[in-house]
């Protein structure tokens, strides 16, 4: 059970966590069960963390590793687990018997094969919350198919969506957003579905299996898109001009990322005060006063031939902390494009002490990495970047959780 | 067959995309989720495309109706004293009370932490904001779009060495948010559940968007180089991608990402003599060709259509997918089976259809989900028959304004 220096208990002090992955979704769901005050046990084979998280032949490979190993494995129990192996399947089974919730991210086909499909835990330990992710979900052929965040984003739509308005498609292919985006949102998905499937079994007495799949996830960030071809057709108005290919219609709203003198600089101006807002900053330019200009709706016709390069020649004369700081005086929601290096020392994420220090490993490093990513008053968050060894707690996860060799609660 | 939040009831003061959100997968859940809104100022959603069949009203939007299903709409003036404390009494029935507004807007209408822990001693209290409750830049606006440039997403987004991207789809930044406070509004829960104890819950957009770059920020400090766009390679994997199919942009996305997936690969491509070269059966041989390999990889699937490359793929064992657009989302077998897709039944535009969400469970599978609500459709329900408000006293309301 886990508190913190102020001896504060997580929300989840108390709940027995089984985390079985092979990658980012499933240990990040368990980072995050575990910064509530969760009990979380990892069930690993010799070299899993290796091939989960290794960044590849990179500068500073081994350092990178282990600084992913303890942001994302900090504070957990590890337990060995040779799923081909009968007595280490069973101790395995006793732990997640004696578990409130069971994370797993594992390919299904080796699940089924150690007879440890969800459907199969289910049935076994029906008062278990097993939250199963996977590519497609669990349904057909699909729940076979092998997970990885670059195909997540692209069956399930972002990789289309992104970039918009591209000049010639054949030459600009879609892309993945930067960094793991589909594997950290996984994680988010299945740690909030733990959490749902805890409510449904206060109310049901029963367990579930939790199904996300990282396909239907990423599609139901882009119900806008959706919405826009059953409601619109073809011809309707489109707010944000998102479309990759020629644009559905007319825009109706002023956005984009702006050039300046040290950079980018983004921008919304959907109401007509954001729009009077961001002229004032540019100093009440006479070409805005132009009638055709005026109306919020068919501004951005006018964008990419009047407006955009008058704005972009303001702007290269300005930093992007100016334009920043300048329009949101004015309500105009302006940001800078930040890189990661100048995210770090970001005045409101150091006022706000978001970035926090994973200590020296065995690299010698301390780099700041993400601290909590929401603040709960009387629980709150309990980081921890201390990994354990690989099978560190092989001996005493089962006594700890009151259970003797051999024992499965089912 | 009974739902997961089955009972709980939800206060919901939020609007725009990121709160909607959030309390629209309450309500799919089983919350009773009661908006508080306004015909005097009503969510700028509400108002926005894609109006159904071209035409924008209140009670036309795709965008808004697809945030907000299954929820309950009552109309309050919060701008009066009389719609402040009737909101109060609203609040003081419910376990949860969410808002999304600007710094300070909630205390405005009296209805800050302060005084609802007041009201409701075991009350969840969300609230959220671009930037957050503290720090220098909290009262600065937002909309989640710009916010990507903000914290360095937009920056690893790209063509590779290219510039940054404006746009990452699906409006990422509100959505993502959406999920983070899902996950602390759903611990405060539990917390709540087990010791009767409510708090607040706080989260900043920006810091739900870069809580999910660690490794940029791990790469960047260990190695002094600042990470940039990278198209949709990986640096430790290839190849690894989106190639051109056959077709006007049609393009399938390709992942390998072991050694093992190299041999399954190549069972599949034939691809150039020297695909057969000892170095590339490792990683770092392969990364080392990576431009030649890719190109060969293009070849393969510039020949097929992106279905058929990404069949024979995934038969051999590989990651592998169509890059699908919104259209073929929209037919997509897989995601029809599961039940992804919501067919709203609204009683001014009809039936529409309208995307689900990421979790499936035996619980929730064919549940009939209420349309999302017209302004104010449920004022007499919640007001009369709910905190039981006289009649007379209904009418009184709606008159002055109060109501509406």
């Amino acid at each position: 059970m886990v508190a913190d220096s102020a001896g504060l208990r997580g929300a989840l002090a108390g709940t027995r966590v089984v985390e079985w992955s092979a990658g980012r979704p499933g240990a990040y769901a368990g980072k995050l069960l575990r910064g509530l005050g969760a009990d979380v046990v990892l069930l690993e084979s010799p070299g899993a963390r290796e091939r989960a998280f290794t960044p590849g032949p990179v500068p500073a490979a081994a350092a990178q590793l282990d600084a992913r190993i303890r942001f994302l494995h900090g504070g957990k129990q590890s337990v060995l687990f040779d799923p081909a192996d009968a007595a280490s399947r069973e101790s395995a089974l006793a732990l997640i018997g004696a578990a409130d919730i069971l994370v797993m991210d594992q390919e299904l086909r080796d699940a089924e094969a150690a007879g440890m499909s969800p459907e199969a835990l289910h049935e076994r330990f029906p008062n278990l919350v097993i939250v199963a992710i996977t590519l497609a979900g669990l349904q057909g052929e699909a729940r076979y198919w092998r997970y990885s965040d670059l195909i997540a984003q692209s069956i399930g739509g972002i990789a289309y969506a992104t970039p918009s308005r591209v000049p010639d498609p054949a030459q600009y292919p879609p892309l993945k957003p930067g960094g793991y985006q589909a594997d950290y949102t996984c994680g988010l998905h299945a740690a909030s579905g733990a959490l749902l499937g805890l409510q449904l079994r206060r109310r049901t007495n029963t367990g579930q299996v939790i199904d996300v799949s990282a396909q239907a996830m990423i599609a139901s960030f882009v119900r806008m898109d959706m919405a826009y071809r059953t409601y619109a057709g073809v011809d309707g108005l489109n707010i944000s001009s998102m479309d990759r290919t020629a644009p559905n219609g007319k825009f109706s709203t002023v956005w984009g990322l702006v050039p300046c003198k040290d950079g980018y600089w983004a921008f919304q101006a959907s109401e007509q005060y954001q729009w009077a807002g961001l002229m004032r900053v540019m100093g009440n330019p006479e070409w805005a006063a132009a009638p055709h200009l005026q109306d919020p709706l068919e501004r951005f016709l006018y964008w990419d031939d009047e407006i955009e390069p008058r704005v972009v020649a303001w702007s290269m004369t300005q930093t992007k902390l100016d334009v920043f700081h300048a329009a949101q005086a004015n309500d105009v929601p302006v940001f800078p494009c930040l890189t990661v290096e100048e995210l770090l020392v970001d005045e409101q994420q150091v006022a706000r002490g978001f970035f926090v220090e994973l200590p020296a490993g065995d690299s010698h490093n301390v780099v700041k990495v993400p601290g909590a990513v929401v603040h709960l008053e009387k629980t709150p968050w309990q980081p921890s970047f201390e990994p354990p060894a690989v099978g560190q707690h092989t001996a005493e996860a089962a006594a700890r959780w009151g259970l003797v060799a051999g024992e499965v609660r089912a | 067959m009974t739902l997961p939040l089955e009972g709980v009831r939800v206060a919901d003061f939020s609007w725009v995309i990121a709160g909607p959100f959030a309390t629209e997968v309450l309500a799919l859940m089983g919350a009773e989720v009661i908006k508080i809104e306004s015909s005097v100022h009503t969510d700028i959603n509400r108002r926005l495309p894609p109006g159904a069949d071209g035409e924008l009203g209140t009670e036309r939007s795709g965008l808004w109706q697809g945030l907000n299903l299954a929820k309950k709409s009552v109309t309050l003036n919060m701008g009066k004293p009389e719609a402040q404390e009737l909101a109060k009494q609203i609040i003081a029935q419910c376990d949860i009370c969410i808002e999304n507004f600007s710094f300070g807007q909630m205390e405005k209408f009296n209805l800050g932490w302060d005084e609802l822990k007041r009201v409701k001693p075991d009350l969840i209290y969300v609230t959220s904001s671009g930037l957050g409750r503290t720090g220098p830049f909290k009262r600065y606006v937002t909309f989640g779009p710009p916010l990507t440039a903000y914290t360095g997403l937009a920056s690893l987004t790209g063509q590779e060495g290219g510039q940054p991207e404006r746009w990452i789809g699906g409006l990422w930044s509100d959505h993502q948010a959406a999920v983070t406070s899902l996950f602390g509004l759903l611990a405060a829960l539990e917390h709540r559940d087990r010791t009767g104890e409510g708090q607040m819950v706080e989260y900043s957009m920006a810091e739900a968007i870069a809580g999910q770059l660690p490794e940029p920020l791990i790469e960047y400090q260990l190695t002094g180089q600042v990470p940039g766009p990278r198209g949709s390679s990986d640096p430790g994997m290839c190849p690894h991608g989106i190639f051109p199919s056959a077709g006007r942009d049609r393009w399938v996305a390709i992942a390998v990402q072991n050694d093992e997936d190299w041999a399954r690969l190549r069972s599949v491509v034939a691809g150039p003599p020297w695909f057969a070269d000892a170095a590339l059966a490792t990683v770092e041989g392969r990364l080392s060709r990576r431009a030649a390999i890719e190109a060969a990889i293009a070849e393969w699937t510039r020949g097929r259509s992106p279905e058929d490359a990404a069949a024979a793929l995934r038969a051999a064992g590989i990651s592998a997918g169509l890059v699908v657009a919104i259209e073929d989302l929209l037919e997509d077998q897989v995601l029809r089976d599961r039940g992804f897709f919501i067919e709203q039944d609204h009683p001014e535009v009809g039936k529409r259809t309208l995307a689900g969400l990421g979790w499936a469970m035996e619980a929730t599978r064919g549940q009939h989900v209420a349309h999302a609500p017209l302004l104010g459709e449920h004022n007499w329900e919640i007001f009369v028959e709910w905190l039981g408000m006289e009649p007379e006293r209904f009418g009184e309301l709606v008159g002055a304004e109060v109501i509406v």
